[in-house]
Order: C-alpha cells, then structure tokens, then sequence
C-alpha cells in the first residue's frame, strides 16, 4: 500500500509549497505516494489517516490551532515546513509588538473582528517529529528528508555554519567588509544564496547546534547598533531558541 | 638551472599549457582574487595579492561523488580531467605537495592530481604571511614550472618532466640561467621556530591561549576552509526513494564544528570550543610533524585574513612559542 501523505497551510506566503513543486517529489516521489491533502497543488482533497503531514505556516488562529492538533490525531508523522512552521518566521514579529496598535495600524477601523494569537512555532503546540527549516526551504532538503522518512530513517541535521555554504563558494566574508551577518551561528545547508548575492545571511534557518552567540554579538556590537543586531534576529525564526532572546532585547 | 622568457611570451606559454589542459588561474572578481576556469590569457592577474580559496578545490572538491547508483546499476566515478593549475604562489604549490603526503593513495585525488600540471610563480609577500617560517618558501618538485619574476622577463624553472617540456618550447630563450636554489624571501613580521612550537604544544597542554581565543571564535569554519592543507572529510549517502537511486559524496568538513568528534552513541571527543580550536594547532604543528616531518601549515596568511573574528593566527603561535 503506498504511504498516504498530506500537506497542509497556515497561515503564511506558500512559498514553501512552491518549493515542494520545484524539488523532485512531483517526479520522483508522487508516484510512490498517495497525496491526499495538498490545497496548493491539487482541486480534491480528503481527509483521512495520514502517514506523513507536512505543516506549513504560523498557527495564528484559533481555528488553525484546532487545525494542527487535528491533523497531529490523524497522522504518524508530522514534518514542519519552512521558517514559519518551524520558528513562528516572518509573522511571529507580532509577539515583540503591542498587539492592539498594530492590529490597528494594519486594519483600522476592523481591528476587534480579527483574531490573533501570540504566535508559538509549531513544536511547541504539538509534537514535530522532524523541521524542513528555511525561508523558503530549498528542495534538496525537501527531498532529502522525504526519502529518509519514507526509507525509515531518521533525517540527518545538518551541522554546519551558513558560513560553510557561503565560504565553498569563494564568497568574501559579509562580516568583514562590517555589514550585520548571522551566518556563523546559522543552521546551514542552504547553499548561502544570499551572501552569494552580495546579500548578509538573516539566519532564516535559525541557529546552529552549539552557535557561539557570545561571540558573534561580540562582533556584530562592533559593526552595528543595537537595533540592527535585534532586527536581525526577529526577521524570519524570531522563535527559536537562542535568536528569540536576542530578538527579544538580550544581548 | 632556468630559461627566461619574455612577458610577451607568458600568453603563448598559456595557450600550449591549454592545447591539453583545462586552465585554472587567479582572476578578479569584484574586489576579490579567486581561482577559476580561464579562457583568455588577459583574464589573469598574474600579480595578484591572494585568493579566498586556495586551489585545493580543484584537487579535492567541496562535494564529489565517489559513486553512484541508478536503476540498480552502480558506477564508480573516477575523475578524468586534465587540469593546469597557473600562477600559484609558492606557498599553495608547496601545499599540493604536503597534501601529497596525506591523499597519494586516495583514488579520487590520484586521479586528479597525476593528470595535473603546476605551474607557480613569484609573489609579494602580503602582511599576514609567515611561509618563510613554515619552509614553505623553497621551490620543490611539486612545482612542474616555477615563473620567477626579474624586471621585465620571467627565469622558468622545472624540476619535472612535464616542466621540462614546456622549457624547451621556442617561447623559452636559449640561454641557461643557473641558480642555486630558487625561494620567496622577504622580512617576515613575526618569525618563530614552528618545529619548537610543534615540540612544547603537547606539554603546554593548559595554555591560556586556548581559553582566551575560544572566547573570541565565532566557529565558523572560515579558517579552515580557505586553508590550503585543511582535508578534513566527511562522507554523506544521498539517495531517494522512488525509483532507487543515489551517490555517495565526500564533502568538506571542519575540526571545529560540534559534530566533527562526535561518534555513534553520541560520545563527542571534543565537546568545547576550546578543545577543538587547540586540536587544530596541535594537528598542525604537531601530529602532522610527527607523521610527514613538516607542519601541515605554509604560512599563506588565509586564515588570519578570512577571519570575521580578527584572530591572528601567527599571535597565538607566538605567544605559544614566545613565552
């Protein structure tokens, strides 16, 4: 029988669906598997027991939150997709803010009829049994951790720096010509698409195991103020550990 | 004993070495000096100051398979690419050669480096180099040709066949020019006898160096990965499920990462900064000594230049030293 999986969104930009498209799972994988929840892909979709859940996006209502644990109940294994899921990502900024102005700022005059919660990352509501990180994920790691599912692996962490991907490169170090780069404490893998822009890295990926906090602020109080240090930090995995107290105003 | 050649003369140098080879030299890109595949002899800087990267990543990649399988048929892959190197400093010529040492029996690397032709040339040393205290400055026979630079010509030296039959081609003068030894000299900033550092480095276990410069490193890796004798390796299984099919890659990896001494059952060796940071040193100047008789370290100033950090790495080897 082939394994049944489910890929659901939250609230978030479906960039990484988009990037479960561009990987390989529709020619390599979709024939092996039955896709039986996928909003973004596909017209008719059905609830069932699920073999793997994908989860993409930040729980932010009531009704999502309902959602998640629902789809915890019906599935074996449960996979979080991208920096929102993983880490409250872009949307979580709302936890640093006075929710009441800024739902104001945003929606004026209809600011009471909507509803949002203080954004937690997905392992905190139920439990993840592994993270697609990223913002956008890229697909190698889409596929990657797809195959060892479904080979009965446990996927491997990446454990490098974003500073190995950007380095491999020949890239020239953003932290050295003094511009605000969260590379070295990074969970990499990515490929260092930004810093081979000319772009710093923002750390969308969260942190690294073992990320030498201390003596990157160390360095980044050198170059930048404070705030730019904080705005760093709170961008895309303002929830994970370690960066949500440097975004949060420890450091 | 070297033959001049005319500066004129380098581009029809370059354009026999391409007849066979696919060439590999220091161009600029933006502000930054990298190898890279060159077409066209005016491409080159041949005067450049030093790349982020040594040329270590032509010889053994960031990530190479080393086989693969697919619809049940598994293949070996076994580099077959004729590649010059050009215009490599002396100390990243004489780092080829140290990695000799460690990788001669490797498949992969063989492959590469046998079908591989060196071809260096003089430098200004840049404030951050030390080779004159590693012995990295003496021209050795991992050098196919060596381009000494005089006033308006080049002296070729060569002290392989392959060299030498480059030197005899007619964009070579006639005339013999004979020296005794060919080396990089200059005032180095700070010296230090390395074989000494090598030899007290174990003793002088506890150093507070090590605390100190731990505090200090972002572990980022950057210092390991421009370094030109850096060889660390870790091998990764890419496969995928439907339809069965993968490769086997060695990629590069890094001492100082949290994961590079950890083993099965989760016991790691070298669980601190500090640890890993001094394993580096005493691999370098120490255990690699003690293997192949020269430290696995040319003094080429990479990793004290890449560094986000700052940390100079001729300051801790002197106040290792020095003290």
């Amino acid at each position: 029988m082939k394994p049944k999986v489910a890929i659901f969104d939250l609230t978030d930009c479906e960039g990484c669906e988009v990037q479960v498209v561009n990987s390989k799972f529709i020619d390599r994988v979709l024939g092996g598997v039955e896709l039986l929840h996928f909003r973004l892909g596909q017209r008719v979709n059905r609830w069932d027991n699920f073999d793997v859940a994908f989860v993409e996006g930040a729980v932010i209502t009531t009704h999502e939150l309902e959602l998640v644990h629902n789809i915890r109940k019906h599935s074996n294994i449960v996979v979080a997709l991208g920096s929102c899921a993983c880490f409250g990502g872009i949307a979580a900024i709302n936890n640093f803010m006075d929710i009441k102005e800024a739902k104001k700022y945003v929606y004026g005059d209809n600011a009471d009829k909507i509803e949002t919660l203080y954004i937690k990352p997905l392992p905190e509501i139920i439990k993840v049994d592994f993270m697609i990180r990223g913002c956008p994920i890229v697909p190698e790691d889409f596929e990657r951790v797809v195959s060892d599912i479904f080979a009965g692996r446990t996927p491997r962490e990446h454990t490098r720096p974003v500073c190995m991907d950007c380095k491999s490169k020949g890239n020239p170090c953003q932290l050295l010509k003094g511009i605000v780069c969260a590379g070295p404490v990074s969970y990499g893998g990515c490929g260092a698409p930004c810093p081979s822009a000319g772009m710093p890295c923002d750390g969308c990926r969260g942190p690294l195991e073992d990320p030498q906090m201390n003596a990157e602020l160390e360095l980044l109080k050198k170059i930048a103020s404070r705030d730019d240090i904080i705005r760093l930090f709170r961008k895309f995995a303002p929830m994970a550990p370690i960066f949500k107290e440097v975004g949060g105003g420890k450091l | 004993m070297g033959k001049k050649i005319k500066k004129e003369n380098l581009e029809k140098l370059f354009a026999d070495i391409g007849k066979e080879y696919k060439i590999i030299a220091p161009i600029k890109k933006r502000e930054n000096y990298v190898f890279a595949e060159v077409e066209d002899f005016s491409e080159i800087v041949l005067d450049y100051p030093m790349t982020i990267l040594p040329p270590k990543e032509f010889i053994m990649p960031y990530k190479e398979p080393i086989f693969v399988f697919e619809n049940g048929e598994f293949g070996e892959v076994i580099p077959n690419e004729k590649i010059a190197l050009f215009a490599l400093h002396m100390c990243d010529v004489n780092a080829i050669g140290r990695l000799d040492f460690v990788f001669w029996n490797d498949l992969y690397y063989k492959a590469r480096r046998e079908k591989m032709l060196i071809v260096g040339i003089s430098c200004k040393p840049i404030e951050t180099c030390f080779c004159k205290s590693t012995g990295a400055n003496v021209l050795t026979n991992t050098c196919d040709l060596f381009l000494k630079a005089e006033e308006d010509y080049y002296v070729g030296f060569s002290m392989t066949e392959k060299g030498r039959k480059l030197l005899s081609q007619l964009y070579f003068g006639p005339e013999t020019v004979y020296v005794r030894e060919v080396k990089i000299d200059y005032d180095e900033k700070l010296q230090f006898d390395i074989y000494a550092i090598g030899k007290r480095i174990l003793e002088d276990y506890n150093n507070p160096v090590w605390e100190e410069t731990a505090k200090n490193c972002l572990a980022c890796t950057n210092c390991t990965l421009v370094c030109p004798l850096c060889y660390c390796f870790d091998v990764i299984d890419e496969t995928f499920v439907v339809p069965e099919e993968g490769k086997r890659i060695r990629c590069w990896d890094s001492c100082l990462l949290l994961s590079f001494a950890r083993v099965a059952g989760g016991h790691n060796f070298r669980k601190d900064l500090k640890a890993r940071y001094r394993n580096v040193y005493t691999h370098k100047f120490r255990t690699f000594v003690d293997e192949f008789g020269v430290p696995s370290c040319v003094g080429c100033g990479r990793c004290t230049t890449f560094c986000p950090a700052e940390i100079d790495m001729r300051e801790i080897l002197f106040r290792l030293g020095g003290a």
